[in-house]
């Protein structure tokens, strides 16, 4: 017994010294002067993100950005979490995770108004890159912007069927209807996915959610949501749509290829998956501008975009703003995200003009000889945004809530209208069992 | 495991004496062969063939899958080859990033060997602690032993991040080597293990002849439970080249991560960029598999008594 007890106090002893060895080092220097280093946390391939930190780092002398990479997004919020609870080695700047709102609800970010107004009066971000960076009225992240929306459809399909490209949503249903006799599925709604719905109330102008003072104010059933109900209903009643998931990759794309589904709304950063992975329909396909509002009073293409996110607990938010402002607006830091091997750029959504990085977003094979349409698509879709859209401190929860009523929808179990009936109740309670000042 | 036992003491078996057991199964068995023959000979094979079929298909796509182009991976037939791209996947897989993958696959071998060494000694030691001591507290420490199987690892996740925090272990190393140390399930068989290989009588004789604890202990104890040892190593090992909710939690930086780990990242990229690497996980899979097989087949041995190991007691 009495070697037992000297063995186990041994094995702590050697174990309690090895760990106060390999504790030291390190950390320490955060109060010595020289540089200070911004830690970014993201899980973008390093490939697409080192380059424009090592751009940084060449041309600033105090601030050093340092880029550690994150498993995956879930990942990430998993970690952030952690570590703003122990407080210690904080990132500055983390790829964002979630809604800016949501997020601030959870104590995890910090307010960064200060350092950021002064680059918006500067004008380096364009107008509809701002809402999606703030929680209500502040800025707890710097704006990096949205993706530009568009459709691409199988032009070679309309063709063949003689059907005209679609401008309004009205035109849209009207081609699905004509498809529908061949097989052929004019657009996919994914069971899991409801941005569709998001992005055309957006398209409408609407939001779900409001501010009053300190009260939130939710209304689902507003005239543009229903609006945009509308289109989803007539498009699910009349059987026009698939309901192609997209968590199985190799069956989404081979179906996207086949040929029996011909528009989908896309963002820039989609169309080089889809030029690396078509084979059947390359050169097949067109860009067109996002189909419209038939009563729209001017063009309009949803842009909620996002921010790159400042935790609390970070320690120097100053520099942190000074070093995301100089990635996602400059042009010496955009053109430091050019790949070689797909001649592309990180798209630039926060500033107010992208136009010189337009060429290299759009792929060669994939709309052949129509490729020079594409430049004229996107820049519209930019002076279309508009961003309204704002988000309540529980979107997450409203979200996966959302998700549930959608994939009924869109299997016919019960009507758009209902699902956002459903949503307002369960919207409203949820705040109230917050303890939130809630209106709806 | 328990099957053996089961079949062969069915509902007939009466719970007999000792003495009484073997001629009733004897007996069992002989009649089935006897009446069933071809019914069950086939039922067994066609319940074989489906089960080879069940685990080797996934690996018979991999093989496939490794071969083909990043285009052939999501358009063509998923069982059979299209165009041969193996050569140049396996360059892209080991130049990508400068090669991060070959880093991956040392800090893994690095983490599991240490680890895993680690935690077969201490394990052992304290199997043989437990099986060969009297001491006041034996019964409950072996229970808080098999009562911490009960705690689901992920429920730890928060404390342990905090304490590792404090400990400065963060996105070291050593926040994956250390936890590897202690493993609840390696002390109770090692203990079981211990129980069975050495003869108390044996001890006693070393006592009398003065040799000290410690000594009994290396010179005699260790060794007659080699074969328990490198059963723990081998399991040990296994989990700790799967390990992969550690790492992501543990370990910031991806040039400090596991194999797996970065495999995920890797399949998760495509979410939402640009970039897809499915074709380098396909091909990373494969030869992340080799180490392990490699293990497994020169040490197929222990594995075998391992996988029984504690079912008897």
């Amino acid at each position: 017994m009495r070697t037992h007890f000297r063995v186990t106090a041994a094995t702590a002893l050697v174990l309690s010294v090895v760990l106060a060895g390999c504790g030291g080092g390190s950390e320490s220097d955060s109060t010595a002067r020289g540089p200070v280093t911004v830690t970014y946390w993201t899980w973008d391939e390093p490939k697409t993100v080192q380059p424009v930190a090592d751009k940084f780092n060449a041309t600033h002398d105090n601030v050093k950005v340092k880029v550690v990479k994150q498993a995956d997004n879930p990942g990430t919020a998993a970690n952030l979490r952690n570590v703003v609870a122990s407080g210690k080695g904080v990132p500055c700047l983390v790829k964002s995770f979630g809604q800016v709102p949501g997020l601030v609800g959870e104590g995890l970010l910090s307010d960064v108004t200060d350092d950021v107004e002064p680059y918006v009066k500067k004008g380096v971000f364009n107008d509809a890159s701002l809402l999606s960076a703030q929680a209500g009225g502040r800025y707890y992240s710097v704006p990096i912007g949205y993706q530009p929306s568009f459709l691409v459809i199988n032009r070679k399909v309309y063709d063949q069927y003689g059907i005209a490209v679609p401008k309004t949503w009205d035109d849209l249903i009207e081609a699905g209807k004509k498809l529908k006799k061949h097989g052929i599925h004019v657009m996919n709604l994914a069971g899991e996915d409801p941005s569709t719905l998001e992005n055309l109330v957006q398209q409408a102008g609407g939001s779900w959610f409001a501010t009053e003072g300190d009260t939130w104010k939710v209304d689902f059933l507003s005239p543009e949501s229903l609006k945009a109900a509308d289109v989803i209903q007539r498009l699910v009643d009349n059987d026009l749509v698939a309901n192609q998931t997209y968590m199985d990759r190799p069956a989404l794309i081979n179906y996207f290829d086949s040929g029996r589904m011909v528009s989908l709304p896309t963002q820039v950063w989609q169309l080089g998956n889809y030029e690396l992975n078509y084979k059947k329909s390359l050169g097949d396909w067109e860009p067109v501008d996002l189909p419209q509002f038939k009563d729209a009073p001017s063009f309009t293409a949803p842009a909620h975009g996002t921010g790159l996110l400042v935790p609390k607990g970070c320690t120097h938010p100053k520099e942190a703003v000074e070093a995301a402002v100089w990635m996602s607006t400059t042009k010496e830091g955009i053109d430091a995200s050019y790949q070689d091997d797909i001649k592309q750029y990180n798209w630039p959504g926060a500033v107010p003009d992208p136009s010189p990085w337009v060429d290299s977003a759009v792929p060669d094979k994939l709309f052949g000889d129509r490729k020079g349409e594409a430049k004229k698509v996107i820049l519209k879709a930019v002076e279309g945004a508009k961003d309204t859209w704002l988000v309540g401190p529980n979107y997450t929860g409203v979200f996966a809530e959302l998700q549930d009523q959608w994939a009924k929808v869109v299997t016919k179990k019960m009507t758009m209208r209902q699902a956002l009936e459903h949503m307002q109740k369960f919207t409203v309670k949820d705040l109230k069992s917050k303890n939130i000042n809630v209106e709806g | 495991m328990t099957t053996t036992i089961d079949t062969a003491s069915g509902p007939a078996t009466p719970p007999a004496a000792p003495g009484g057991k073997p001629p009733v199964v004897r007996r069992r068995t002989e009649g089935g062969a006897v009446r069933h023959t071809g019914r069950t000979k086939v039922l067994v094979l066609v319940g074989l063939a489906l089960f080879a079929l069940y685990s080797l298909a996934p690996v018979w796509w991999l093989l496939v899958a490794a071969t083909k182009g990043q285009r052939d991976l999501y358009t063509t037939n998923g069982l059979w080859f299209s165009e041969f791209h193996l050569w140049d996947n396996l360059r892209d897989l080991f130049t990508y990033q400068d090669g991060i993958f070959l880093k991956w696959m040392g800090n893994t071998l690095f983490y599991g060997f240490a680890g895993t060494i680690g935690m077969t000694v201490i394990c052992v030691a304290c199997g043989y602690g437990l099986a060969m001591y009297e001491f006041r507290g034996r019964g409950i420490l072996m229970g808080c032993i098999i009562g911490s199987f009960l705690i689901p690892g992920a429920l730890l996740t928060i404390p342990s991040f905090l304490l590792y925090t404090d400990l400065r272990l963060i996105d070291t190393p050593w926040a994956i080597i250390v936890p590897g140390f202690f493993n609840a399930f390696s002390v109770y068989l090692a203990k079981v293990y211990a129980e069975g290989a050495i003869p108390p009588e044996l001890l006693e004789a070393a006592r009398i002849d003065g040799a000290g604890e410690y000594h009994i202990f290396f010179q005699i104890g260790a060794r007659l439970m080699s074969t328990g040892a490198a059963t723990i190593f081998l399991l040990g090992f296994v989990g700790a080249w799967n390990n992969f909710f550690g790492p992501l939690v543990y370990l910031r930086s991806s040039e400090k991560w596991t194999v797996m780990l970065g495999l995920y990242s890797w399949l998760k990229v495509k979410v939402d960029s640009s970039v897809d690497l499915t074709g380098l996980v396909v091909v990373g899979s494969i030869v992340s598999l080799i180490p392990m097989v490699v293990l497994m087949i020169s040490m197929q041995r222990y594995w075998r008594s391992g996988v029984t190991l504690g079912s008897l007691k």
